[in-house]
């Protein structure tokens, strides 16, 4: 059996935040210097990070809903808080 | 391939076979109005995907999905944004959900994404279920935590309530008097933190724990 990883933080969107349309897809951009291209699961996730929903959360239902293991829905996770984290999006 | 499309209107489900037809480059499409129809087309046939419109299903979608994943015939449900439960339907066996607002490029992505294993979630429903699906997460956890509150004794109780046992039923089963049965009953409300018999044994029901219960017996 696999060691299961569970983050119990949760992540919140910064006020200063904002997403826009832009060129059919959506940009945030926050206290970071870069923006942030959200697909929608990033956009999904990002909507998630409310400061009450924590990671393990939200990896749970990510691997639930689209039926996949738990590891790639860890990592896809991890991937998309990792680049809003970056961009200043999230905290 | 195989498709069966499903519409209460004979016209839209025509259109919805000739759209499918021509752009998944089906070999047949066979089309129905009514759920009976529905489900003698897809045990008769056992198509490679049916793509079921909602309104078909009379209220009851999540029985046609359930339906078509025991004859594991792959299924798009065609429904509208803020109508019914879509992660039940997903629970119930749908493979994918499409919207009727985003049209027949919708409907074709969801069946394009479905015939090759794969969930499809339309983009606006996305954010939406994963809400819903952690809101019940939290909810199964906290009648779990609940449950694991009560003595061996309560369980068999809440057992026997799960099953509709009244508290002089419970007493004879349990072979206890009735008197102590109800203590039992009052102690079990009071740790599940439900105001009746009936939400206990809704409870006990509805969140699987007398099968539950019955395993943990073994």
């Amino acid at each position: 059996m696999t060691e299961q990883h569970v983050d119990t933080t949760c992540p919140r969107q910064v006020t200063s935040a904002i997403a826009r349309h832009r060129g059919g897809g959506i940009i945030a951009s926050g206290s970071g210097p870069d923006q942030v291209a959200l697909n929608r699961t990033a956009l999904a996730l990002w909507e998630l990070c409310d400061g009450q929903t924590t990671v393990a959360e939200m990896v749970d239902a990510v691997s639930l809903l689209f039926d996949i293991d738990r590891d790639r829905a860890l990592r896809d996770v991890g991937s998309a808080l990792q680049n809003m984290r970056t961009a200043g999006v999230i905290e | 391939m195989t498709v069966l499309a499903g519409h209460p209107s004979t016209v839209v489900a025509s259109g919805l076979a000739a759209s499918l037809t021509q752009r998944l480059g089906c070999r047949e499409v066979m089309t129905v109005q009514d759920r009976e129809q529905l489900l003698t087309a897809a045990a008769q046939s056992r198509p490679d995907l049916a793509v079921v419109d909602v309104d078909l299903a009379s209220g009851d979608e999540a029985a046609i999905c359930r339906a078509m994943a025991e004859l594991d015939v792959p299924l798009v449900m065609v429904s509208r944004e803020g109508a019914g439960n879509h992660l039940a339907l997903l629970e119930a066996g749908a493979g994918g959900i499409a919207l009727a607002d985003d049209g027949i490029d919708g409907i074709v992505e969801a069946a394009k994404a479905v015939l090759q294993g794969n969930a499809y979630i339309p983009p606006r429903l996305l954010g939406g279920l994963l809400h819903d699906l952690i809101v019940q997460r939290r909810t199964q956890d906290r009648t779990e935590s609940l449950v694991a509150r009560l003595s061996p004794r309560e369980r068999e109780v809440l057992k026997l309530l799960g099953g509709g046992a009244d508290q002089r039923q419970i007493a004879t089963a349990l072979d206890i008097s009735p008197l102590t049965a109800k203590t039992h009953i009052h102690r079990l409300l009071q740790k599940l933190e439900v105001r009746s018999r009936v939400e206990a044994a809704a409870l006990a029901i509805t969140q699987g724990i007398v099968p539950a219960l019955e395993h943990a017996d073994d």
